[in-house]
């Protein structure tokens, strides 16, 4: 059965958006990209399946104490507007 | 403010936090979430979480507001031993990716940093960041936290 991916928050994101939390991530955990969980959250969120996205982009399993379901959706860099218009799209937020 | 999690702000702000200089991040999403950092050489430790982490979360911006509970000044060096176990640390950094070879390794390890983590004390601040990673926690607002 297909992982479920979701990413906080219902609204689309702006390339800029993306770019900023990437480096934030690049910084600490060494991997450009943006979080996404597979945990069960009741707050809005977008979703996609990790396949879906794995299609488009490299998904790493970045677990934490916290989170053992956290992962990281690795983005190009530079994070362009079609980037981030197939990111919001992926999940459901275009 | 209104009181989260147990935690019950007052009116006082102390302030003089600066930037963190060592930091272990238990938790991440676009930042830390949770971990332990510590301000200076040999200077306070504290354990910091966001209270109502998942509703924060999906407000998809900053700020974001973390609970501050103290921990003995070794705590941090004592923490990053456990992990270090099995685990190779960074610094000042270090987000742990909590992936172990087994699972005795885990449920050890687990166990050694939950007691650490432990003897935190009750909240003592609740500090508002405008956007963090590592090298920019500037806190805008610090609320003393009142005994539960």
């Amino acid at each position: 059965m297909d992982e479920m991916l979701k990413r906080f928050g219902a609204d689309p994101e702006t390339a800029s958006k993306l770019a900023t939390a990437a480096a934030q991530a690049e910084a600490i955990l060494g991997i450009h990209g943006v979080s996404v969980t597979a945990r069960d959250i009741t707050s809005p969120s977008g979703r996609a399946g990790r396949s879906e996205v794995e299609k488009h982009f490299r998904v790493h399993d970045t677990p934490s104490r916290r989170d053992p379901l956290h992962c990281t959706v690795e983005l190009p860099n530079p994070v362009t507007v079609e980037v981030a218009e197939l990111f919001n799209r992926l999940f459901g937020r275009a | 403010m209104n009181s989260t999690n147990g935690v019950h702000p007052t009116n006082n702000t102390p302030g003089g936090f600066g930037i963190p200089t060592r930091m272990i991040v238990l938790g991440y999403y676009d930042g830390p979430t949770y971990g332990v950092f510590q301000f200076g050489e040999g200077g306070p430790v504290y354990r910091f979480e966001m209270p109502d982490e998942d509703t924060q979360l999906s407000r998809q911006s900053f700020p974001r507001d973390y609970a501050l509970q103290a921990l003995p000044v070794d705590a941090l060096d004592r923490l990053e031993a456990a992990l270090a176990a099995h685990l190779i640390p960074t610094r000042p950094a270090w987000y742990v990716n909590w992936q172990f070879p087994n699972e005795d390794a885990e449920c050890e390890t687990a166990s050694k940093v939950d007691a650490i983590l432990a003897e935190a004390g009750p909240p003592e601040f609740l500090v508002t960041a405008p956007s963090w990673s590592f090298i920019d926690f500037r806190p805008t607002r610090i609320v003393a936290c009142q005994p539960i």
